[in-house]
């Protein structure tokens, strides 16, 4: 809680400081202690309605912590264009398939790509998503590629018919950039022509944050820019699947 | 025999009643069998649950004992960071907890699995101890773990389904790591968890783990009888909405169970593991079970003195109304039948002294006796042709040839009784009018006498005959409560000129004589041809 309070003194939600350099983007993402609560309530929530458990307690010497965000992981972020053509198919890029979960658990790509997903645990996988026909279940051992092509835009949810609470998503988009974020938040975006951007921020699949940033030929200074998040509303955040993209809304 | 079979109606419909109540009584005793098994089922679920709940708590209370050991921690702390760090502590922490596991008895774990921070595997004890550096980051119980919770769970990995244990370890003010207690279900620790009832773990639709209850009265039924039912539980609303299903009874060709299913807590009852009680369930497969299963002092309860009784009187009861209504009558007719034998030839039955089944038995026996006379007499005939109709039937001036009944419009009447006897004889009927050989009835002087001579065809004397019998008719028609309005004299004597007419041309006799007498309470009227 003395976390979440610390936390809590931040801005709400999502933070984003933006430096807009003459086709470099470089910003930072913070959590806000609200949006990690409501993380908490869902899980918490989710675990009481599959009984998934007799004993769930602290430990009673050290203070417990909130849902864990893994950056590098767990949130993507993109940035559009306005007046950029949409992005291309990428290369074939390799997913690691953990024995929980995909590695990264948000895998951002272009619509037309393929991405090959490669079990490296000794455990066997039946991964599938809900919204995808030709990605249905079929066992996979370690060691195992299994490509798989997403035609159309969307975000998807992976899941393994092997293990029920085992969490990826792939989201298919038009952005021309996905930008690296690394594991304290922080992410930057290189060579971009100038022209109107609109940053997107993917949380395990659903779309958590928006923010606009302009990068200019003459713009040499750094611009901050701050997203204003309200997590449980649903209006920021997208739903994962069915190859919905509230972008194009 | 109206009584008689009215008696035996009651005894079947008592012995119907007998055999339904004994049905029902087998039916209701399956059904409470039934229901107690459930009651009995969804409690002993209850016991699991806590058992379960109790287990869990052990193997998370063992576990401190590991996560407590200040080499693990140290280790697990030197651990982080790196696979090469890892991969120095590696053996020592190996050999820590193959010693910690073994100290935890009866909660010794299958696998024994160290995680450092982020959830990858240092070392683990128990199958593939080489096995290490992938994730478990990602189980709901190692993330919990990874955050400060203690937390158990049940993880289907394969075909095999583990109870999972996880605990945090702390070293040095922080998180460096968790441990993860796993305890795969088996036989034994299906019949450990409840031994006096049997207990048995699916996955889908297979068993993982059936157990042996050590109470001799528990159920012992195979994994394939106990998973025969699943594919139809699983579909049903009961299972799918409350976790559990109703009772289901399942036979194997040996004996009949019952059962319940459940679903599992944790990962695993997403992947359709879970649990399923099994009691036997004896079952009355018919009636006769009753006396095969009833003990002495079921037998010796029973109401001996008021069951014989019973029978007793119901066969009296029987055997009365046997004498009453079929042996009494039977022994009167062979008394009647008896006497005729010392009677004249002609006498018959009079068949009003019997009823019912007896009268037709007379009336039969007077037509055989009837028949065979009139076979007699045409055989003395024809050996004695010489001999006058009044050598056979008397002096008088008229003899019998033949004799016909009839009756008026109106008047119901079927039998025809066989003619008034010549003589008076006990058993038989005597007429009301002349006939011939008895005794003439008094004569109004001057008129001509029913009985007496027949006046000629034709003649006044005739008609005035025909007044007679009309009168005598109408009399005891009156005499009987019967009604007289519709038959008039011409009427009357239309209906006797023409039977009169059709027994002279029959017969070839000169005249034809008419008796009134009395038929069944109704007045009937008798033509007999006479040849004078």
């Amino acid at each position: 809680m003395r976390l979440s309070a610390f936390l809590a003194t931040f801005f709400i939600a999502v933070f984003i400081a933006g430096a807009a350099d003459a086709g470099r983007v470089k910003g930072k993402i913070v959590l806000s202690s609200d949006y990690l609560e409501w993380l908490t309530d869902q899980e918490r929530e989710a675990e009481s309605a599959r009984r998934a458990s007799y004993w769930r307690e602290p430990n009673g010497v050290l203070p417990t912590r909130p849902p864990a965000v893994q950056f590098d992981s767990d949130i993507a972020v993109v940035l559009r264009s306005d007046d950029g053509k949409p992005g291309q198919p990428n290369k074939v890029k390799t997913v690691k398939v953990r024995a929980g979960k995909l590695e990264p658990t948000v895998v951002v790509t272009h619509p037309g790509s393929t991405l090959r997903f490669k079990s490296v645990d000794p455990f066997e996988h039946e991964l599938y998503s809900p919204g995808l026909d030709d990605f249905q279940p079929d066992r996979q051992t370690q060691g195992a590629f299994r490509p798989i092509d997403f035609a159309q835009e969307g975000t998807f949810e992976v899941r393994c018919r092997l293990m029920p609470s085992f969490v990826g998503y792939v989201v298919v988009t038009l952005a021309q950039v996905v930008a690296q974020v690394s594991a304290d938040g922080s992410f930057s975006a290189e060579n971009l022509e100038k022209g109107q951007y609109t940053i997107k921020v993917f949380h395990r699949g659903k779309w958590i944050a928006t923010e606009r940033v302009e990068v200019s030929e003459n713009h040499r200074g750094t611009a901050f820019v701050e997203i204003a998040v309200k997590p449980p509303s649903g209006e920021q955040g997208g739903s994962p699947g069915k190859g919905e993209d509230k972008s194009q809304e | 025999m109206f009584v008689s079979k009215f008696w035996t109606m009651l005894l079947a419909i008592a012995l119907g009643i007998a055999v339904g109540v004994i049905f029902l009584a087998r039916d209701v005793v399956n059904r409470e069998r039934a229901d107690n098994a459930e009651s009995v089922l969804y409690k002993e679920m209850s016991k699991v649950d806590v058992a379960l709940k109790l287990h869990a708590r052990s193997r998370l209370d063992v576990l401190l004992g590991v996560t407590a050991d200040p080499a693990v921690r140290r280790y697990l702390f030197a651990a982080n960071g790196s696979p090469e760090r890892a991969s120095k502590v590696r053996g020592d922490l190996l050999g820590v907890l193959r010693k910690r596991n073994e100290e935890m008895g009866k909660y010794k774990a299958d696998r024994l699995v160290a995680l450092d921070s982020d959830g990858r595997v240092v070392a683990q004890v128990g199958p593939n101890e080489r096995e290490h550096g992938y994730v478990l980051k990602g189980f709901p119980a190692v993330d919990w773990a990874l955050r400060g919770y203690l937390r158990d769970d049940m993880w289907k990995l394969g075909n095999e389904i583990f109870l999972a244990a996880a605990r945090p370890v702390i070293d040095q003010g922080s998180y460096v790591g968790v441990m993860v207690h796993l305890m795969k279900v088996n036989d034994a620790l299906a019949g450990e968890l409840s031994p006096q009832m049997q207990l048995a773990f699916y996955a889908g639709d297979m068993m993982i783990a059936v157990g042996q209850p050590k109470s001799e009265d528990a159920a012992q039924a195979q994994g394939a009888v106990i998973a025969e039912p699943l594919d139809e539980v699983k579909k049903s609303e009961q299972f799918t909405k409350k976790g559990y299903s109703h009772a289901v009874r399942i036979d194997s060709d040996e004996s009949g169970y019952m059962a319940v299913y459940g679903k599992a807590r944790g990962e695993a009852s997403q992947l359709g593991v879970g649990y399923a009680l099994v009691v036997p369930l004896e079952v009355m497969g018919s009636a006769t079970e009753f006396y095969e299963k009833a003990a002495a002092q079921d037998v010796q309860a029973l109401p001996f003195v008021w069951l014989i009784l019973g029978v007793l009187l119901a066969t009296a009861f029987g055997w009365v109304w046997n004498y009453l209504e079929a042996q009494r009558p039977a022994k009167r007719l062979l008394a009647h039948v008896k006497s005729l034998k010392d009677s004249d030839p002609k006498d018959q039955l009079n068949v009003y002294r019997f009823r019912r089944r007896m009268r037709k038995i007379a009336m039969a026996i007077n037509e055989l006796t009837d028949y065979k006379m009139k076979a007699l007499m045409e055989t003395a005939n024809v050996e004695r042709p010489a001999k006058s109709i009044d050598a056979i039937l008397g002096p008088r001036g008229e003899s019998r040839v033949s004799e016909a009944n009839f009756k008026f419009a109106g008047d119901p009447g079927d039998d025809i009784p066989p003619p008034p006897p010549a003589h008076p004889n006990p058993g038989r009927q005597a007429p009301l009018s002349g006939f011939p050989g008895a005794p003439p009835p008094p004569k109004a002087p001057g008129a001509p006498i029913n009985g007496g001579a027949v006046p000629a065809v034709g003649s006044e004397e005739e008609q005035v005959y025909f007044q007679q019998i009309y009168q005598e008719f109408i009399g005891l028609k009156s005499k009987l409560g019967e009604s007289t309005d519709q038959l008039t004299f011409d009427r009357f004597v239309g209906t006797l000129r023409k039977n009169r007419d059709t027994l002279i041309s029959r017969y070839n006799c000169a005249q034809v004589k008419f008796q009134v007498y009395e038929k069944e309470g109704k007045a009937s009227l008798k033509a007999t041809p006479v040849r004078v």
